[in-house]
């Protein structure tokens, strides 16, 4: 899957001498729905999330040109939709200082997966709620390294962290989860 | 849990997401043959990451659909018949016969006008003062856009030479017109660029410590002068940078530093200069400079008045590229980087 996103300097590139259909889809197709989906975990609404996304998109087709410069896309599409986000949240509670951490962020597994023999259903709930147990931070830092593939400086970029905060962030879920596995399957 | 078992997981960690380094690597395969059963963390971590990889494709070509309806004027693609770029549009045989039956025309009027001018021996120089940018077509129909302070020199019936030779002294970017057979050469003092149809940005000032080649589009292969059995092919977001010891020239036979870099996004030299083929489009281009040291550039470019008390804003840091935008639009588009509010009063922008 990180594949996809190695394409993304190729097809910007595309995209901004072109300013062709298939360039801006195949760049659609890449970070539409991890735009989305990180949306999705500050505002927890699926249209807001939805809106915040094509609105990324429809920023990075009108910068097209400029994003030649950018170092890394899939980064700046993310700080894109995380600022979004929190304007929204900003505008919906009336609360101006709304940062990150303030937020209630909600966890999930992306939903839908066939179902795996070894983590049926019970125990990724279990998985969930014990991500969902950690503050604001983690969970995001969990989630992007888990689905958006990114290393740890990039995640450090889109949330404005340090490179170690992200490593104990990442680390602090991954024991959460160890925990519970070794509960579930009597590790020793 | 134990401590062994905790450091397993926290070197897993590290290894599933690609960031251990290989002393890490090396400890963990110590410890999982130290402690077998953990080789069970490893198993359902894997299985933990691979939740939720299902193929959402579908999903996403409908998603993609809604949006090009719903943004229908802002998504204004180029359709494939009508490609910006002026090298596909001269490969189309209706063009080359156009340009055919233009040079035909254009050679007759030189004929009949400029008869008393031997043609071989006309050298036109273009010239761009200090502060100035020009823009203009050769006879083979590349565009070139001069820098300030920059000479470009060419014979006037290069059309009917071999090559295409041009001479550069300061700064220009080509959007060279494709011609298979009579390649088209720029000579600076340093170094020579031979190339077949693309674009290519070209820096090479008397005074500079650099020379600097930045590709774009298509291939080039440049030689430096003095030193021609050497021969460098760039790749499209190559750049070629040619370092001299002594600013006055450089010295081939020392150490002259050559790098053939990726264009890095944004790479400030000094103030004046504006990096790579920014400055042909009048951008205002800045990496990770802190709010404080933008100001009074946003100051100048705008010609405006702005006032920033606070330390925590001022410290916030962009990366950016402005273009026609005004104060406003640009500091809306900072927003979408970092939050801060900012108010308009008369002449003055004040930053809160």
């Amino acid at each position: 899957m990180k594949d996809r996103f190695n394409q993304l300097p190729e097809i910007v590139s595309r995209l901004a001498l072109s300013g062709c259909e298939q360039a801006y889809r195949e760049l659609f197709n890449i970070l539409y729905l991890p735009s989305k989906k990180f949306s999705f975990c500050i505002l927890k609404s699926n249209e807001e999330a939805e809106e915040v996304a094509e609105d990324v998109m429809i920023t990075l087709w009108k910068q097209r040109e400029s994003l030649l410069k950018i170092n890394n896309v899939h980064v700046y599409a993310l700080v894109i939709a995380k600022n979004l986000s929190l304007n929204i949240l900003r505008k919906n509670s009336r609360n101006k200082t709304a940062s990150i951490d303030d937020v209630d962020i909600n966890f999930f597994f992306d939903s839908s997966s066939p179902e795996q023999i070894i983590i049926d259903n019970e125990l990724k709930q279990r998985l969930e709620r014990a991500i969902q147990g950690l503050p604001p931070k983690c969970q995001l830092v969990f989630k992007l390294a888990k689905e958006n593939n990114l290393s740890y400086k990039e995640i450090a970029e889109v949330l404005s962290i340090s490179v170690k905060t992200v490593d104990a962030h990442l680390v602090a879920a991954t024991q959460k989860l160890a925990l519970i596995f070794k509960a579930e399957f009597q590790i020793k | 849990m134990v401590t062994h078992e905790k450091r397993i997981v926290e070197l897993l960690t590290r290894k599933i997401s690609g960031e251990a380094t290989p002393e890490e690597l090396g400890e963990l395969s110590y410890l999982l043959s130290k402690y077998p059963d953990a080789v069970y963390y490893e198993a359902l971590l894997d299985q933990v990451w691979d939740l939720g990889k299902r193929d959402e494709s579908d999903e996403v070509q409908e998603a993609y659909e809604k949006h090009k309806l719903k943004y229908k004027t802002e998504l204004d693609f180029v359709q494939d018949g009508e490609k910006r770029s002026l090298v596909s549009f001269i490969q189309r045989p209706v063009f080359a016969y156009a340009m055919l039956v233009c040079i035909l025309i254009a050679s007759s009027l030189y004929y009949f006008n400029f008869r008393q001018f031997k043609h071989k021996d006309v050298r036109v120089d273009i010239i761009a003062g200090k502060g100035i940018r020009k823009e203009v077509k050769l006879p083979d129909g590349t565009l070139v856009r001069l820098n300030g302070d920059s000479k470009l020199s060419y014979d006037l019936d290069m059309q009917s030479q071999k090559q295409r030779n041009v001479l550069l002294t300061g700064e220009a970017f080509f959007k060279v017109a494709h011609d298979k057979k009579r390649p088209f050469i720029v000579k600076t003092d340093k170094v020579a660029i031979k190339v077949l149809g693309t674009e290519f940005n070209v820096r090479d000032y008397p005074g500079d410590k650099e020379s600097e080649t930045t590709l774009i589009q298509g291939s080039i292969e440049l030689t430096i002068n003095g030193r021609t059995e050497q021969k460098f092919i760039l790749k499209p977001s190559e750049k070629l940078a040619l370092v001299k010891e002594d600013s006055q020239k450089v010295d081939l036979n020392h150490s002259s530093v050559l790098m053939i870099n990726n264009i890095s996004p944004l790479k400030l030299g000094n103030e004046e200069y504006i990096e790579e083929i920014s400055w042909t489009e009048n951008k205002f281009v800045f990496q990770n400079e802190t709010m404080e040291d933008l100001i009074p550039r946003l100051e100048r470019w705008y010609n405006v008045k702005i006032v920033l008390n606070d330390p925590l804003i001022k410290s916030f840091r962009f990366t950016g590229v402005f273009v026609n935008e005004n104060i406003l639009q640009a500091l809306e588009a900072m927003q979408l980087i970092k939050s801060f509010n900012y108010e308009q009063k008369e002449n003055e922008i004040k930053i809160y």
